[in-house]
């Protein structure tokens, strides 16, 4: 009886175990490893993915969104942009209309969105820690989110 | 080549500028490893009905489909706007601008675009699903629809944002061009392929202040001075009549608490109507006060008082017999499908009028709107 209680137990802690690793991901912000920026501050990413113009040693950052991936997307709207879908697809348009100001462009293949980093001079885009460990290219300059 | 630049040289010199505008605006593109092409179409159907006329010959109704294009060009530096307007009424190039980014805040445009001091028509343009309302405030009103402040410029305009660490920002804009003509009984923006020129100088100045760069709340200065050359021959009301000297001093402000928006816009207007007799001075107070509430995620209700003070006897405004002196509307939009609405709006409405006295009558509107893609 003991054993069967302290195999349960074991297992218990194992499944939480692993829980608690599936839950301590990470969304960083990377950029294409030619591109010299060591860091951004959260005022220029916002800008940046509003479509309002930053630069780094002269070269034009464009920002790139992933939306393959709801839970990705939620942690953008909350933590980079801070306001909701609607509110910001809106604000992207009248910025349009008013401005001509690019949207950031978007790509529901993440091999597409890393090829189109490596052609951009100084292009970022937010991603799954996880997803950014296999790509070489790819830099990581600044953490986004973490899970608790 | 050859054969292009003698061709170049027969167009007249007006042409040249716009074959040359367009033709600048695609060396971007073969020059940029970067560029980014974005495509918006803005469809609505607009149904007018007008009932309770003052006078019947004010009595109108109709149905009235349009379609705005907007098309955008980013490569590098150097971006282009065009904007396009398909109705029933008109087919109109309502913008065309190149630009060049000279610093991360400083935008310098070249081209045909909507005037600077003009709070409202810069804000949503002709986006018509970006405005709640289906009308339009009147001093906000298109040169054809009798707005009495000229919303076309053709030249040159600079925008510049200071944006602070705290993600405050100050907008300033400035542009300088050339002025709409004033034909029979309305103003008429400068036609880029019109051989015919002599229109009068438009300098243009805005100044706001953004609590937050993110945001839409916005409160701010408007200046206008214009130079309105007038065609005495189309019209006798005209005759006599040189030109019109314009200035216009506003405020404005688009802020949001919660689920409720204000949208304003208040207008001093002083003009100096030049006579081969003699000048007559005029001026008097014009503006609007929209109220927008969210009763839920896709309903709104709003309604918007315009008003005048003085305009009773402007000599001005007299030459504009359709401009609206007095509306006081009401209305609801409902959004749905995300890029979708239905909009009705009643309204008792005051038009300038021929002589002394307004024509009055109500009216209804219905209008589906929506933007793709």
């Amino acid at each position: 009886m003991i054993h069967r209680r302290a195999l349960l137990a074991f297992v218990i802690l194992a499944c939480l175990q692993a829980g608690s690793v599936r839950a301590e991901r990470s969304v960083v912000l990377v950029t294409n490893g030619e591109c010299a920026m060591e860091a951004m501050s959260m005022l220029d990413i916002r800008k940046a993915y509003f479509g309002i113009v930053v630069s780094y040693e002269g070269r034009l950052v464009r920002a790139f969104r992933l939306n393959n991936d709801d839970e990705l997307s939620h942690i953008f709207f909350q933590t980079v942009v801070a306001m909701t879908e609607k509110s910001y697809e809106r604000r992207l348009l009248s910025m349009l209309l008013k401005y001509g100001t690019p949207r950031p462009q978007e790509f529901r293949d993440i091999g597409e969105l890393v090829a189109a980093l490596r052609r951009s001079d100084c292009g970022i885009a937010y991603l799954w820690l996880d997803d950014v460990t296999s790509q070489v290219e790819l830099r990581i300059i600044r953490l986004l989110w973490q899970s608790d | 080549m050859t054969l292009f630049l003698q061709r170049f040289a027969a167009y007249e010199w007006r042409q040249q500028i716009m074959l040359a505008f367009v033709l600048c605006a695609f060396v971007p593109i073969a020059s940029a490893d970067e560029s980014q092409h974005d495509f918006l179409l803005f469809p609505s159907v607009d149904t007018f009905d007008s009932f309770d006329e003052s006078d019947p010959v004010v009595k109108d109704s109709f149905v009235r489909p349009s379609l705005g294009v907007l098309y955008s060009y980013n490569g590098g530096r150097f971006r282009f706007l065009a904007e396009y307007l398909w109705s029933s009424t008109e087919a109109e190039l309502e913008r065309a601008k190149l630009g060049w980014q000279a610093s991360d805040n400083t935008m310098l445009w070249f081209g045909r675009f909507h005037s600077t001091a003009k709070f409202w028509t810069s804000e949503f343009h002709h986006g018509q699903f970006m405005q709640t309302s289906i009308t339009r405030p009147s001093i906000e009103e298109w040169e054809d629809e009798s707005g009495p402040i000229p919303s076309h410029i053709t030249g040159l305009s600079i925008e510049h944002t200071q944006s602070r660490a705290s993600e405050t920002a100050w907008n300033y804009g400035f542009s300088f061009g050339l002025a709409p003509k004033f034909v029979k009984d309305e103003l008429v923006p400068y036609d880029m392929l019109d051989s015919e020129s002599n229109h009068g100088l438009s300098y243009n100045a805005r100044m706001a202040y953004r609590p937050d760069l993110f945001g839409d709340n916005q409160i701010g200065l408007l200046v206008g001075w214009n130079d309105i050359n007038v065609d005495s021959e189309s019209s006798p009301v005209l005759a006599d009549l040189n030109d019109i000297e314009q200035l216009t001093v506003g405020v404005f402000a688009d802020w949001r608490w919660d689920k409720l928006r204000l949208l304003t816009s208040v207008v001093q207007f002083e003009h100096e109507l030049n006579y081969s007799t003699g000048s007559i001075n005029d001026e008097f107070l014009a503006g609007y006060v929209q109220l927008e509430y969210k009763t839920g995620d896709d309903w709104t209700l709003f309604g918007r008082v315009d008003a005048s003070s003085s305009e009773d006897t402007s000599p001005y405004l007299r030459l504009l017999p359709a401009y609206v002196s007095h509306r006081h509307m009401l209305g609801v939009r409902w959004d749905f499908i995300d890029s979708h609405s239905l909009t009705m709006e009643v309204a008792d409405t005051s038009t300038q009028g021929d002589g002394f006295t307004h024509d009055n009558f109500k009216e209804v509107r219905f209008q589906w709107s929506g933007v793709f893609p």
